[in-house]
């Protein structure tokens, strides 16, 4: 079994510890979630989400905005396979790449899996600050691995700021929100349009951490890139699930999982494959501790459609802004009641403004991906 | 045997404090060269009084006979450039559970803490370690005043910061939420540093069984430090632990016997800036600041081990 977790794995003294008295759901201690075969998720879903079963007479609407990159591509292919969710629209962000090339990324995904919702693009820089990009892990393409062939539909005429308007208008019931990069295009809606916020059901993104960082040692990349725009979301009052690093690198792809998806056999499996041959290089190098890569952005995604794999706490999150070595942090206060990484919660439950998802049971995970992935062509 | 560590405490008396210094004095693996204080816990009057008695009442029980007391010398009464906070809802008015201790028997020593850390360091030649439990103040204090003295301090163990969540602050611990900008200048010092935050001292727990087998012992220390754990045991079943979490000891109990304790290097800085993280030990885990490590950070603790040195030393006193 690969040993994921670098940092605290406290042995003897958990079993006296708070964490444990505090903890009485059948959810393990944070040794063995720390594991990547963890089992025993609690059934704490992020009660934002409300009654949502497969099988539902309807989908979840959604909208899709993204800076593709692999692991926001795989969450659009997870997004589109499932039933439960229909993609009303996709919208671009800059981040992992540069608005053209990540615009041109998503179009390319969406023909290739015939999925017809408008790729609309967004913001070209964060709200105040300058670009910066993730060509390290993306590369030069943003979206490097797989040979895909141009895009055989065009951009929308509508920018993405004017299709989620659009979109939100016209909605007959709430739409989730689902940003899988930075977090521009949505502050500037609720900013230009807060009356529309109603229109919106929650906020799914991938985002932040609880403890630590990847881009610095205190920032997650998706925050870090417009922090600005990430505490104009968490200031919303909308409902917000987040899922950080926490969960994130727990929801590892090995070099085996990898296999099995190509040997699905569909062109899908293949192409997802591709990807993560390409994405498993940088976390090789730079996160070889983890025993392969860490699926970010689908976790967004399959916390709505399967949440009793997951665990969340509810808590205060605040995006530092000002910080001279933790700007990009999200700031994790939970609520009372809760007890997370060895902090017993102490903000009062109104304060709570985020379900943040901090583990998953990862073979679930690896299973619903699998699942999507055989039932596309 | 290995050699005895030759160190000087800086604290803030403080109930976790106590039950250390208590450790340090009775240990014959440390050398205590002098004690420091520094406004922390509670304010720099009663931090330092509070030291002399703790070591009267040391020197009183010791199993040695009569021994010289270490130099108890008075440091700062503030951090630089933040307000002061107190500890006191956690360690009492008096800063140690509002318990008795013995009138001082010697007097504070003249020398201010910053010198007396400095002529200690130069006397011995870089074998000298600071075991810093309180806000990094004086520290910061000696390395500014006396630029070359951070080549003269061998390293200093520290109980202070978290990688994970902080206390006083989702991000921020109290040591150095006291006094950031200090504590960001000793992590800058080239000083190799033992950090011992909450990672692992808040798993660092003494449970209510412990505590009575401390009393059991019947002798005048313990007894004393399970007299202040009362208080302290007030405010950790108030924030919901199952027991009391010995920062400061565990630290101590750190520099006696390293087997207690895994460590991780890492590059480690503290924010001085931020508006929800002010005071956070910033870990770099992932090396993503390309800078090389500057502190042996504590990850992983014997927790058993630990309480079975505590209970050692302290019912070592007569």
């Amino acid at each position: 079994m690969p040993e994921i977790s670098k940092n605290m794995t406290v042995k003897a003294a958990k079993a006296d510890s708070a964490e444990k008295a505090a903890n009485n759901t059948a959810y393990k201690t944070e040794k063995s979630a720390s594991s990547p075969t963890a089992g025993h998720i609690a059934k704490t879903h992020p009660a934002s989400l409300g009654p949502f079963t497969s099988g539902a007479p309807h989908s979840l609407p959604v909208i899709m905005d993204c800076d593709p990159g692999h692991d926001d591509a795989i969450a659009l292919v997870l997004a589109h396979a499932r039933p439960e969710i229909d993609i009303l629209g996709v919208c671009t962000t800059a981040g992992n790449q540069t608005i053209e090339k990540i615009t041109l990324n998503a179009r390319k995904i969406l023909s290739f899996l015939g999925c017809d919702a408008p790729v609309a693009r967004g913001s070209s820089k964060p709200l105040f600050r300058e670009l910066i990009t993730a060509a390290e892990v993306h590369g030069e393409t943003g979206m490097d691995g797989p040979d895909l062939p141009m895009p055989d539909r065009p951009e929308s005429e509508l920018s993405a700021f004017e299709l989620m308007v659009d979109i939100l208008e016209n909605a007959a019931e709430p739409v989730t929100i689902i940003p899988t990069g930075a977090f521009t295009n949505v502050a500037m809606l609720l900013l230009a349009r807060p009356d529309l916020k109603s229109k919106i059901a929650r906020i799914s993104m991938m985002g932040g951490a609880a403890i630590g960082g990847n881009w610095t040692p205190a920032a997650e990349f998706n925050i870090l890139v417009d922090p600005e725009a990430a505490q104009i979301v968490f200031s919303s009052g909308l409902p917000i699930i987040m899922s950080c690093l926490d969960v994130s690198h727990k929801a590892i792809i090995t070099l085996e999982d990898i296999e099995s998806f190509r040997n699905i056999g569909t062109k899908t499996g293949v192409m997802v494959a591709e990807l993560l041959d390409f994405f498993k290089k940088f976390h090789e190098e730079y996160f070889a501790g983890f025993g392969g890569s860490p699926l970010h952005d689908p976790c967004a995604v399959a916390a709505l459609i399967a949440p009793e794999i997951f665990r969340s706490v509810k808590a205060r999150v605040d995006a530092e802004c000002v910080g001279a070595l933790t700007t990009g942090a999200t700031v994790v206060s939970p609520a009372k009641g809760e007890t997370y990484g060895g902090f017993i919660g102490r903000t009062p439950p109104e304060e709570a403004n985020v379900d943040v998802v901090v583990d998953i049971n990862r073979e679930a995970f690896v299973d619903l991906v699998a699942d999507a992935l055989r039932s596309l062509s | 045997m290995s050699k005895t560590r030759k160190i000087i405490i800086d604290c803030d008396p403080g109930i976790d404090d106590a039950l250390a210094i208590f450790m340090a004095l009775s240990s014959s693996k440390l050398e205590v060269l002098g004690i420091t204080t520094v406004a922390g816990n509670v304010n720099i009057d009663k931090v330092t009084r509070n030291a002399r008695s703790l070591v009267t009442l040391a020197m009183r029980h010791s199993r040695h006979g009569s021994m010289n007391p270490p130099p108890v010398c008075r440091g700062a009464s503030g951090p630089y450039f933040t307000e002061r906070r107190d500890g006191g809802h956690v360690h009492g008015e008096n800063g140690v559970g509002n318990v008795s201790l013995p009138e001082p028997a010697f007097a504070e020593d003249p020398r201010n803490a910053a010198a007396f850390i400095n002529e200690t360091a130069e006397a011995l030649g870089g074998e000298l370690e600071l075991v810093t439990i309180g806000p990094l103040t004086n520290i910061a204090g000696a390395l500014h005043q006396y630029p070359d003295l951070a080549g003269k301090i061998n390293r200093i163990v520290m109980m202070g910061g978290a990688a994970g969540f902080g206390n006083v602050t989702p991000a921020a611990e109290f040591n150095i939420y006291a006094d950031p900008h200090s504590a960001a200048a000793v992590f800058q010092s080239g000083i190799p540093i033992d950090m011992y935050g909450l990672d692992v001292t808040n798993c660092a727990l003494i449970t209510e069984e412990e505590r009575a087998a401390l009393r059991a012992s019947g002798k005048a220390v313990p007894a004393a430090c399970c007299d202040m754990l009362e208080t302290y045991a007030d405010f950790y079943q108030s924030v919901g632990f199952s027991g009391l979490a010995l920062h400061d000891p565990f630290a101590l109990a750190g520099a006696i016997d390293e087997t207690l304790v895994s460590f991780e290097s890492r590059y480690v800085a503290v924010e001085t800036q931020g508006k929800h993280t002010l005071g956070k030990t910033v870990v770099d885990v992932f090396g993503t600041t390309g800078r090389a490590p500057n502190t042996r950070v504590a990850v992983d603790l014997d927790r058993e081990g630990f309480i079975a040195l505590l209970t050692e030393l302290l019912c070592s006193y007569e």
